[in-house]
This record gives C-alpha cells, sequence and structure tokens, in this order.
C-alpha cells in the first residue's frame, strides 16, 4: 500500500479555550496553552495549502473564541482548501457570522445534544447554551451561509432523543445533521459507563441511522464518519469497490488525516495524545511523512488483527476508530471497542473457556 | 419495443463536491459527504481523466480506445468501473445540456444509443402497426420535406434500428 505524501485532511485545534463547560471533555480544564498567534495560523494555513490538504477542520476548544478565526478560515479557503468549523454557537453573534462567511467557509456545524434546554445544557455544563446553540444557527443562516449543520454528540444520556434533535434541526431549516459518538477520552473516559454507548446500543443506534437517512432523503442530510458503520450500511459495503488501486477505507487517523494542536503539536487524531512532531519545530509534511508515531496507523497488517483478521468486513471497516482503540487499550492493534461482532466474539470465547455454564 | 426506454441524453459528470490530486502514480479523491478516501487503480484513473469535461459512456469507452487496445473484456471491466464510480457517488448523471438529441436505453442494461431528431421522430411511429409508407406519410406531413427526403431517412433509421436490435426483422415494428 502506498502512504499519502500528504496528508489529505488536517484537524486543526486552533485553541484550548472554551466558554462551555461540557460533560464528556476536559479540554476546558487545561485552559489557555501555549496556542498559535495569527502570523504563525496564517503561515500554517499557507503551508497546508501548499501540501494540497484538501479538508481542514478547525476546530478546538471553541474556535470562535479566538477572534481570528474568520482570517484563519479565508488564509484557507482563497488557496482552494475546504473548511469546516464546528462550533457551540454561544459565541457566534450576528457580526462574527457575517465575518466568518465572508471568510467562504464550506460549512459550520452547531454542536446540538439535545432537542431542548434541559438536555443540552446539561451535557454542555452552562445554562443558556441551548438557546445560544440555535441563536448561532440563525444567525449563519441569516448570513446567508447555506451549508449550516448540527452535529450531535451520541452518548447514553440523548442517544434516545436523537428522533426528536434531528425533527428540531429540520424544523429551524438545517440542511445536514452529523452524528458523532461520544469519545472514551477526556472526562467521557473517568465516567465511561455513564456516557458511552454499549456495543449493541450503539449497533441499534447505527441500523436506525441508515433507516433515518433513508427517510429523510431530501429534507436533511444525515451523516456520520463512524467507522463501523459499515457493519450495517449497505451504501458503504458497496464502497470496498474493485477500482481501488490501494485501499484507504476505515479509520483515516494517521493514514489519511493528522491533528494539529494549539501548540503545533501533531498526533494522529484529535482524540490521540501520540505526538509526532511539533510545527513551531519541525515542517508538518516532513513530520507526516517521517514520524513513527504515525506508522502502527497506516499498516493494515498491525491494525486488523485478532477476532478483526477474520472478519469478512475488514477490508472495508480496517478494524474500526483508532482513537477509540488506543484510548481503551493503549495501542491500535485492537478490534474497535465499539465492534459489536468483536464482543460477541469475546463473549463467546470467555463462555468457552468458562467450561460453558449457561 | 418495450424494453427500450427513451431519455435525453445521460452524461457522466465528476461529483462537483469530490476532491482530488494526483498521488503517485494514481489520482487521490476524497468525498467530503462521507470523508471516503479513493486511490483510483489505473482504470478508474484513466475514467476519471477522461471525464474531465461531462461525457457520455460510450464517449468515455472511446477516449480510452484511443489510448489503450481494448478487448471486450476490458470493455466490461471499463463499464462496471463507470457504475461503481457512480455508485460511490464520484460520478453524478445529468442530461446533456442544450442537446435535442434522444437516448434509446435497453432497460437494466448498459446499451444505449444516440438518435437525432429525426430519427427520434420515427422511433416514436414505428409501434408495429403502420407500414414503411405511413412512416413516410407522417414525416412529411410533421417536416418540411420532400418524400424521396422522408423516405431515405425512414429507410435508413429502420436499418439502423434492425441492426441493432431495436426493431424486428419481419416487422418494422418494436
Amino acid at each position: 500500500m502506498i502512504e499519502l505524501q500528504t496528508p489529505s485532511l488536517v484537524e486543526w485545534l486552533v485553541t484550548d479555550r472554551c466558554n462551555l463547560r461540557c460533560r464528556h471533555c476536559s479540554t476546558w480544564r487545561a485552559g489557555e496553552q501555549d496556542e498559535s498567534t495569527t502570523a504563525e495560523a496564517c503561515a500554517l494555513a499557507d503551508r497546508i495549502a501548499a501540501l494540497r490538504v484538501f479538508t481542514v477542520i478547525l476546530s478546538g476548544g471553541e474556535p470562535f473564541i479566538r477572534d481570528d478565526v474568520a482570517e484563519i478560515c479565508g488564509r484557507l479557503s482563497s488557496q482552494g482548501v475546504s473548511v469546516l468549523i464546528p462550533t457551540n454557537g454561544c459565541l457566534v453573534t450576528p457580526e462574527a457570522a457575517a465575518r466568518l462567511v465572508a471568510a467562504k467557509p464550506s460549512s459550520v456545524q452547531v454542536s446540538l445534544d439535545g432537542p431542548d434546554a434541559a438536555t443540552h445544557d446539561a451535557f454542555r455544563g452552562v445554562a443558556g447554551a441551548f438557546d445560544g446553540a440555535l441563536r448561532a444557527v440563525a444567525a449563519l443562516q441569516d448570513a446567508g451561509l447555506a451549508a449550516v449543520g448540527v452535529s450531535t454528540t451520541v452518548s447514553a444520556l440523548n442517544v434516545d432523543k436523537i428522533p426528536a434533535i434531528i425533527d428540531l434541526a429540520i424544523a429551524r431549516g438545517v440542511r445536514a445533521l452529523n452524528l458523532r459518538l461520544c469519545m472514551p477520552c477526556g472526562r467521557a473516559r473517568q465516567d465511561y459507563a455513564a456516557m458511552v454507548l454499549t456495543p449493541r446500543r450503539y449497533r441499534r443506534l447505527l441500523e436506525d441511522f441508515v433507516r433515518w437517512r433513508e427517510e429523510l432523503r431530501g429534507r436533511i442530510d444525515l451523516a456520520t464518519v463512524e467507522p463501523l458503520l459499515c457493519l450495517v450500511d449497505p451504501e458503504l459495503s458497496r464502497a470496498g469497490a474493485d477500482f481501488e488501486g490501494d485501499d484507504f477505507s476505515g479509520c483515516g487517523a494517521g493514514k489519511t488525516g493528522c491533528c494539529v494542536w494549539p501548540n503545533g503539536d501533531v498526533s494522529p487524531c484529535a482524540y490521540t495524545d501520540q505526538f509526532a512532531g511539533n510545527v513551531r519545530r519541525d515542517d508538518l509534511g516532513e513530520i507526516w511523512r517521517t514520524s513513527p508515531v504515525f506508522r502502527p496507523y497506516r499498516r493494515y497488517a498491525d491494525l486488523v488483527q485478532g477476532v478483526c483478521a477474520s472478519c469478512e468486513h475488514k477490508r472495508i471497516c480496517a478494524a474500526g476508530c483508532k482513537s477509540r482503540t488506543y484510548g481503551l487499550y493503549g495501542t491500535v492493534s485492537r478490534p474497535d471497542p465499539m465492534c459489536w461482532l468483536a464482543a460477541d466474539h469475546e463473549r463467546d470465547a470467555a463462555a468457552g473457556e468458562g467450561g460453558g455454564d449457561a | 419495443m418495450p424494453d427500450v426506454e427513451t431519455k435525453r441524453v445521460p452524461q457522466l459528470a465528476r461529483n462537483p463536491n469530490v476532491s482530488f490530486r494526483t498521488e503517485g502514480n494514481g489520482i487521490l479523491l476524497v468525498n467530503p459527504a462521507t470523508r471516503a478516501v479513493y486511490h483510483l487503480n489505473e482504470t478508474a484513473a484513466a475514467i476519471w481523466e477522461a471525464c474531465e469535461k461531462p461525457r457520455m459512456t460510450q464517449e468515455v469507452v472511446d477516449a480510452l480506445a484511443e489510448q489503450y487496445e481494448l478487448s471486450s473484456a476490458d470493455i466490461a471491466a471499463i463499464l462496471k468501473t463507470v457504475d461503481d464510480m457512480a455508485r460511490s457517488s464520484l460520478f453524478v448523471i445529468q442530461e446533456r445540456a442544450g442537446d435535442p438529441d434522444t437516448y434509446l436505453h435497453r432497460v437494466n442494461t448498459t446499451d444505449g444509443w444516440v438518435i437525432n431528431p429525426t430519427m427520434a421522430f420515427i422511433w416514436g411511429v414505428v409501434d408495429g402497426s403502420r407500414t414503411p409508407d405511413d412512416i413516410v406519410r407522417a414525416l412529411v406531413a410533421e417536416f418540411d420535406v420532400t418524400e424521396d427526403v422522408a423516405r431515405g431517412a425512414v429507410d435508413d433509421a429502420l436499418a439502423y434500428f434492425r441492426e441493432h436490435g431495436l426493431v424486428g426483422e419481419g416487422n418494422d415494428g418494436p
């Protein structure tokens, strides 16, 4: 398999600072780090564009806490880079929305984790966050941005409320809704049982997602980048097609994408703390090509081990989300902890070792 | 013919939302909607290159035939690859803009034929009940042409339809 000479996607955490106190996240506890200056950020934007990166996710922390987020966005978009900005929305005033829309982001995704203030604000840790999110959606729409989406962090706390969240998004004229699973890191790692879905509930969520996506086609675009979606989605099953030379399916962490942290550190993903270098010291392209940190993420044989090696979905799935696996086990060479097939296999194996007791 | 439908000329067009770049000896594509990353094999890369502007599938095959010596198996592989790429949303199917031609498509196959407006009119009146003389009269009534010109057009069209199995040999109807 070839290795990409440059990443196709960079998630860029432009700040650690955040105005909310989300239940699943510990970033806000870190406080203000040594984040890039505007000049440093523009220089990095130029380098990212020169590396022919397709997409940059300008994330955080809360990106709108920086006064220059529109400037960074414009620096990228003017050089042909697609820019996606997730935000909690609370700082997106009409003026901020207008400045950002002028900088031509591809899309902005406002976090919406409940269909009502009680659910959303409890998760986001600050009263008024729900109203702030809805105001942001309206401000961005009023500023003329067509691609205003919402993003829902799915946890055990809100998984049963997703249909109501979708209804609310449609009622607010939102074109796209992205579901992303609460990751076992930060505070969610410490409160794992209460926050993270079981593999079986996760499977049901993905099956529901496929059904909702079809039922709602034309009203709202439902999306998710969950790597295990391929286990239940016939469209993705087809996508492992013969027209591919080298196969880049599965989780893109370290393989097709990487993350730049506020202080310039580079990791395979925003959810892993394995650092490959620092863009203040080293060139991003050089880090991508040479750092040994990325190696395990790119070697298919290393990723697809154990029960995954005999799985019929292994070519497309490639053992699922590597950050989840690394976050729980400290290695990427194990099955995704959310994989219900692997969980069933381990349960059966354990029952066999136990002598088959009922 | 019951298994042949008529429609506007369909073309393959690159999905405008898909980003791509050369990578090594191949082409790397990303569909931002799914963040799916594709590294195209040689055939798929040649198809992608051939579709710099929207093209009919047959035009893609013709373009590749100018570069490579294609067997029937190669052509079948190209058609399957085009279909796979369209299913993966790398291509979208669009109608050829401002085109007066009509496309005859054999349902559930990749067989298709582009015909001009005169042939499309003739196709529309070939229903198995009309004789060639009936069709000539219909053509004269529809267009400002002499009977001789109309008869030539009808003969050519019927020969074309027969050649491609679109009408029966013994019966000028489909």
